[in-house]
């Protein structure tokens, strides 16, 4: 756990007590296109997070460019396979918004990641 | 149903770089349909300015020179497309900059679901506005052509009885006791003396 006036430098780093964490401790919300938030804090560094597992995710279109939105544009080859790894499992991110020394511009989160399946019960 | 996550064995050395791209995508899903909302949005502005200024229609500019079932036609093709345009512009404007409303504060367990929520909901708006705006422009577009080549409204006709004979066709002049149609068998110049009777006609095989 990081304390408050030493943030965790941003490390990508994976462990199984990650995945335990997340399945003992985050809330499960369902958004109506059936979509999972999933809500609750980062076993690395602590920090509140929230997490989307989606099948698919909206992108500009060259219509949307030419009318002069300005948003960034990301990668669609990169952004669409990772939203879930296969039918029902995902890699989850820490995707808390605080600073982490040494984080890549646009990153989230202070670097851990884990892998967990989705199930219905 | 209740869905639930299960841990899955760790592996390390994974790139994480895709999951990242696919978490920043989500964060600006609703950033994305709320600047398309707001293009359209403007653009449906000038065109509904166009059509309810009427300003569009250049040709012939008053549709009371048109035949009859045409001028109607060019009214229910401007009503269609002020319709449309209407609802085009609430379904945009639904999207550009949502619909304020009070919601349970216990439903609100996450932002980003809502925000999921909320940009689903936008983006169907976006959808059908913009089939709204592009119906629109099709049926100012129909207005307009049908109003520039449209059928002329027939021109009243003057039936002059003349010595016995009857005389039809479209007044070209009046003038010094003279009056001068335009006939099927070309220019006749009456002496308007000399004239029997007259009747406004709007057909000469009536």
């Amino acid at each position: 756990m990081s304390g408050e006036h030493e943030p965790l430098p941003y490390q990508e780093t994976t462990s199984d007590e990650y995945a335990i964490h997340a399945k003992e401790t985050f809330e499960i919300v369902k958004t109506k296109d059936g979509s999972l938030a999933l809500v609750g804090s980062c076993k690395r560094c602590g920090h509140a997070m929230e997490f989307l597992i989606a099948k698919d995710g909206v992108t500009r279109t060259w219509l949307a460019r030419l009318t002069g939105a300005r948003n960034r544009v990301l990668d669609p080859a990169l952004a669409l396979p990772a939203l879930a790894d296969d039918e029902d499992g995902a890699q989850m991110i820490c995707a808390c918004e605080q600073e982490h020394p040494g984080r890549p511009d646009g990153y989230l989160g202070c670097g851990a990641y884990w892998d967990v399946a989705v199930t219905m019960s | 149903m209740s869905p639930g996550i299960e841990p899955r064995a760790s592996t390390p050395g994974k790139n994480p770089h895709s999951a990242q791209a696919a978490q920043r995508m989500i964060r600006e899903e609703l950033p994305v349909v709320r600047a398309a909302a707001l293009a359209w949005r403007n653009g449906l502005a000038g065109l509904l300015a166009g059509l309810l200024g009427f300003s569009l229609i250049k040709g012939r500019s008053d549709v009371s020179q048109l035949s009859a079932p045409w001028r109607f036609a060019v009214g229910v093709l401007l009503l269609a497309a002020l319709t449309t345009g209407a609802y085009g512009a609430m379904r945009l404007l639904r999207a550009a900059h949502g619909r304020p409303r009070k919601r349970p504060l216990e439903s609100v367990r996450s932002r980003l679901a809502a925000d999921r929520d909320e940009a689903g909901e936008s983006l169907a708006a976006l959808d059908r506005g913009v089939a709204a705006t592009l119906a629109c422009a099709a049926l100012l577009a129909a207005a307009v052509a049908v109003t520039w080549y449209g059928p002329a409204a027939a021109k009243p006709k003057l039936r002059v009885v003349v010595q016995g004979e009857t005389i039809c066709g479209s007044v070209i002049s009046a003038a010094n006791d003279r009056l001068t149609l335009s006939t099927e068998n070309g220019e006749r110049v009456i002496d308007l003396a000399q004239a029997a009777g007259f009747a406004p006609v709007t057909d000469c095989g009536t």
